[in-house]
């Protein structure tokens, strides 16, 4: 299983929002450090295929992004996850399992299952416009799993979850890692510290950085901004 | 199949979860209701007595019962000169289609009466400045006319096709209200990251959606057509289906039932409601914006429906003839211009659902185009 990114560029009108991106990644966790406008989300929206960059190619195992069968691999949350009010979380994984090529037993027993992996079994049949924001990432979390993805793409997946959800969030992830990419963008450097088995930091569009990261290279926050270009602020 | 059926399941599910469009859906249905039966809540007076509506209609449907079958001719005319009974109401109606002044009504004959129509008919050749060719096929028609015409009690197919003209813009909002978001809400919630982003999220999904919308619409139309045809045959009769469609529109020189006319209406309905689905979506994803699809929706309904071209600018006076609000109104049938294809030339009638069909086929396919190629960037 390999994601071949090869010198992608994305331009906005007069910035350049991703700037020539060369990646191969394999299995395991990467995550995607870059301050806000760094490029992240626009290189995420390039690897899902919903946003055609203006050069190079993404391909996973030889499947082009453009492809059903990239696709069918393919698990992503948004940053802005968006969802449909009056379905129930139920409703809502089934149409999504659906979207992703289950039939349906597979995925009444896949919903069924991340239902009660995200703590919602509960509240399945609720309708989703009742659930507090934590609940609704959990819910775009279950979504992105359903297909058992092969590459799972998470743009600020931990936002809005309470400290012990995001623990077990972390865990899911770690387990994921093992057998699929997981690409995982965040501002909460130690979401990061914890999961990530390779770091990626991007600025201005550019790739800055790409290694392992452990703990005898100091405080990852220290070594991020250092990156940056920026100093440190000691409190 | 590809998870079709689940997923157009899911996509009449979104429709139907709004308020607004079983809101809009009952405020036009009860609008088609009063339409129907709003008639029967008026009371007139008749020799000093109060008579109430429905009464009226059953003496009316009474009298118009016992002239069917009779030839609006010489005899008849007479008999109605003569009678001060309103009997013979029927047959004053629809001399009066033709002759406006009661002066001249005194003097009417069966000669006199038909001359007139030909002269109508003749004017109209002149003021839509048609061609040789169409003033030919015209006349050519108008030849195997039988004269005079056979008077039948069809009352109740006028209540039909008044029906029919009034749910063009009923059918115009109620899709507007109810198909607008189906494409527009997507990016309006931006759940196009998700489903654009999964294996069944472009092709399948696009002709599920399609295929959910044009389902409602179609639904729609059907229940608000049943609600006011019982209603009109109920309250007026279905009497008169064999009835020469001269006593509806009196200068049509086409040679066709009131009956086989109402079924064509009819027809042409149902394809206007694939069609206002279709295009409907297609602005949806256009578009964007479920206001955005609402008001060029209605403007272009509007706009056709008020402005006229004068005859002189033939094509576009023509294409503008060829819009459903034109077609679908009371004058639509007097429109005597024809299309000439393959050196055959076609009615109004008989081109316009050629062109629809043409017209549904293209904004599919234009429709799928641009929702596949849609790009999430810039939010």
């Amino acid at each position: 299983m390999e994601l071949v990114i090869d010198r992608v560029s994305k331009k906005f009108q007069n910035k350049i929002a991703v700037d020539n991106i060369n990646l191969r990644l394999k299995k395991g966790v990467y995550g995607l450090l870059g301050a806000n406008g760094a490029g992240k989300t626009t290189l995420m929206r390039i690897i899902c295929g919903i946003l055609r960059p203006d050069r190079g190619t993404t391909t996973l195992d030889g499947y082009d992004v453009s492809m059903e069968e990239y696709r069918a691999l393919l698990g992503y949350l948004p940053q802005d996850f968006g969802y449909y009010p009056d379905f129930s979380g139920e409703d809502f994984l089934l149409y999504m399992a659906a979207l992703k090529g289950l039939n349906r037993k597979q995925a009444k027993r896949k919903s069924e299952e991340l239902l009660e992996l995200v703590s919602l079994k509960e509240v399945s049949r609720k309708k989703i416009k009742t659930y507090s924001g934590g609940m609704k990432q959990r819910l775009g979390i279950a979504q992105a799993l359903l297909n058992d993805p092969k590459l799972l793409i998470l743009d600020e997946p931990t936002a809005g979850l309470d400290p012990k959800e995001r623990v077990r969030f972390r865990n899911l992830i770690a387990e994921a890692g093992k057998e699929s990419i997981v690409l995982l963008s965040t501002h909460i450097v130690s979401d990061i510290e914890h999961i990530a088995d390779q770091l990626l930091m991007m600025r201005d569009g550019q790739m800055i950085y790409q290694g392992e990261w452990e703990e005898h290279k100091g405080e990852l926050e220290e070594f991020y901004l250092m990156q940056l270009g920026e100093e440190s602020i000691h409190v | 199949m590809c998870n079709f059926s689940t997923l157009y399941f899911y996509e009449i599910k979104k429709i139907l979860q709004k308020k607004m469009v079983w809101i809009s859906f009952g405020i036009i249905f009860a609008f088609v209701i009063f339409m129907g039966v709003g008639d029967l809540f008026f009371s007139y007076e008749k020799d000093g007595a109060k008579v109430s509506a429905y009464e009226k209609i059953v003496n009316e449907k009474e009298n118009a019962r016992e002239l069917s079958g009779r030839e609006i001719d010489d005899s008849l005319l007479d008999e109605m000169k003569r009678d001060d009974t309103k009997k013979y109401d029927a047959i004053y109606q629809i001399v009066k289609y033709l002759i406006n002044s009661d002066e001249e009504i005194r003097n009417v004959n069966e000669s006199k009466l038909y001359q007139t129509r030909t002269d109508n008919i003749e004017q109209m050749f002149i003021d839509q400045r048609l061609t040789e060719g169409e003033i030919a096929y015209w006349r050519e028609k108008e030849a195997d006319i039988k004269i005079p015409f056979t008077y039948e009690y069809t009352r109740g197919y006028l209540q039909f096709i008044d029906l029919i003209y009034n749910l063009n813009i009923f059918m115009v909002v109620m899709l507007g209200i109810s198909l607008s978001g189906v494409f527009a809400d997507e990016h309006f919630r931006k759940t196009d990251q998700l489903i654009l982003g999964s294996r069944y999220g472009k092709k399948i999904l696009y002709f599920a959606k399609l295929g959910a919308g044009i389902s409602v619409g179609t639904l729609g139309t059907v229940i608000l057509l049943l609600a006011g045809t019982v209603l009109a045959f109920a309250i007026y009769g279905a009497d008169g289906f064999h009835g020469v469609l001269q006593l509806v529109i009196i200068k049509s020189s086409w040679q066709l039932s009131v009956g086989a006319m109402s079924i064509c209406l009819l027809a042409f309905t149902l394809l206007l409601a694939l069609l206002y689905s279709v295009f409907t979506m297609f602005l949806s994803e256009g578009l964007k914006s479920s206001a955005a699809v609402m008001a060029v929706l209605l403007g272009m309904f509007f706009v056709t429906f008020f402005f006229n071209f004068p005859y002189q600018y033939r094509v576009p006076s023509q294409i503008l003839g060829l819009m459903p609000a034109k077609i679908l109104r009371a004058g639509g049938w007097a429109d005597l211009r024809l299309v000439k294809i393959f050196g055959h030339y076609l009615m109004t009638y008989q081109f316009a659902p050629v062109l629809y069909f043409a017209a549904i086929v293209i904004f599919i396919l234009a429709g799928k185009r641009m929702y596949e190629r849609f790009q999430i960037g810039g939010r």
